[in-house]
């Protein structure tokens, strides 16, 4: 075997390479798996997710560089991967063909292309034969009942013809070979372009079945993303509805507010008339009482004049 | 006595008349050439678990059954072996006027 030949680990590393998709859930969708873990009504940030997708779309295209690398790869190394196979073969691939060849001969299934000839070609030649020595065997008598010398002659003749018999039976039997191997080739060639376009064929529906479910997932992050964004949107709807509502019931709690200090400041202003004018009232009231009193002053000082003079007069007079 | 898949006697209809030790060496050669022709036809048939399963097979079993296996794995197997020889054959015929001057 050629050294260049790659080890039957080879072939693990090439079913490693195109078992990959399994392992290439987290490698390629990590970001989008985890988030397929999260609930549908839990708020993702649309950001994340965006850029979630931008990075399966790149490690997409980076997966499908290395598969058409891989895939070139093994292309070229099909023929050294059969010499790998032989080494991993018991016996070899000799001992393989030993043994299939031997079954088939012990059954009496091959051919060896004389017996062919045997049936289709020889057996005309030989009857040809038979009746060109049947032939030359009659004019041999007859040339026997004649002149010897015409027996030399026969001898000659016949010699020549047989010669030429074998001579020309012989190209026949190559030529029978040359186009058995033409036909043989041209069996092997098809049936290897079979094989390659079947394999060919699995590869590219492999690939493409890969393709469509990464093609799927990409479109599922995509529609997750574009649901987040929709939750987004409505929820900074909602904030937004939930803000003027606030800012409406404060402005209403406001107005409130000012109606109420207005009637407070009414109430007040109400109120401090009310002192003022009690006060006015008062101080006019007491105004009043102060001349009553005043009044009642003097008019007691008037009476407890009247009164100590009469009182006076009175001690007087009773003195 | 031999048992060669490519007789004398077939080289003989080609006009490759040798002497016995020459015709016994050809023969040989011939008969490991096909061997090793056949098993790798055959071999780029086989899967990876295939293979696998032949070398299990060759330890307990014969020429015959491994054949019969072999039918049973490569819907083609005849036709493959017979192509073989037929290539074989084909090319020893081509090459039959030196081979008879050797």
């Amino acid at each position: 075997m050629s050294e260049k030949m790659p080890s039957s680990n080879k072939y693990a590393e090439y079913a490693d390479q195109f078992k990959m998709p399994d392992e290439l859930d987290e490698f390629i969708f990590g970001s989008a798996v985890e988030h397929e873990a999260e609930a549908d009504d839990e708020v993702v940030e649309y950001k994340e997710h965006t850029s979630a997708v931008g990075r399966a779309a790149d490690r997409l295209a980076d997966f499908a560089d290395r598969v058409h690398e891989s895939r070139v790869e093994l292309q070229d190394n099909f023929a050294e991967t059969i010499e790998d196979k032989a080494e991993r073969l018991a016996g070899g691939a000799k001992q393989l063909g030993k043994s299939a060849v031997s079954g088939l001969k012990n059954a009496g299934l091959i051919t060896l292309g004389l017996t062919i000839i045997g049936v289709e070609a020889g057996a005309k030649k030989v009857v040809e034969a038979k009746d060109y020595v049947s032939e030359k065997a009659g004019e041999a008598k007859t040339a026997i009942g004649d002149k010897s010398e015409k027996i030399a002659d026969f001898a000659s003749e016949s010699k020549k013809g047989v010669i030429e018999f074998a001579g020309n039976k012989k190209s026949e039997v190559i030529s029978f070979f040359k186009n058995k191997k033409d036909e043989a080739i041209q069996r092997k060639l098809d049936r290897q372009s079979a094989r390659k376009m079947a394999q060919d064929y699995k590869e590219a529906s492999r690939i493409n079945n890969q393709i469509d479910r990464y093609a799927e997932k990409k479109a599922r992050a995509e529609e997750k993303a574009d649901r987040a964004e929709k939750r987004q949107q409505a929820k900074e709807k909602l904030a937004q509805e939930k803000n003027l509502a606030n800012a409406h019931a404060a402005a209403i709690r406001m107005n409130n507010r000012i109606d109420r200090r207005v009637a407070i400041e009414k109430m007040k202003e109400g109120v401090v008339e009310s002192i003022n004018d009690k006060k006015d009232r008062a101080r006019n009231g007491a105004r009043g009482v102060s001349k009553s009193i005043f009044k009642f002053i003097n008019k007691a000082k008037a009476s407890g004049a009247a009164a100590y003079s009469t009182w006076s007069d009175y001690d007087r007079k009773h003195a | 006595m031999n048992n060669y898949t490519i007789t004398e006697a077939t080289l003989n209809e080609m006009g490759i008349i040798l002497d016995a030790e020459k015709m016994t060496s050809l023969l040989g050669h011939l008969d490991d050439e096909l061997n090793e022709r056949v098993g790798t036809a055959l071999l780029e048939e086989l899967s990876s678990e295939q293979i696998d399963e032949y070398n299990k097979l060759s330890e307990t079993s014969d020429d015959d059954q491994i054949g019969e296996w072999l039918s049973l794995k490569i819907p083609e197997y005849k036709q493959i072996v017979q192509d073989e020889i037929d290539i074989m054959l084909g090319s020893v015929a081509e090459k039959a006027e030196e081979l008879s001057k050797s």
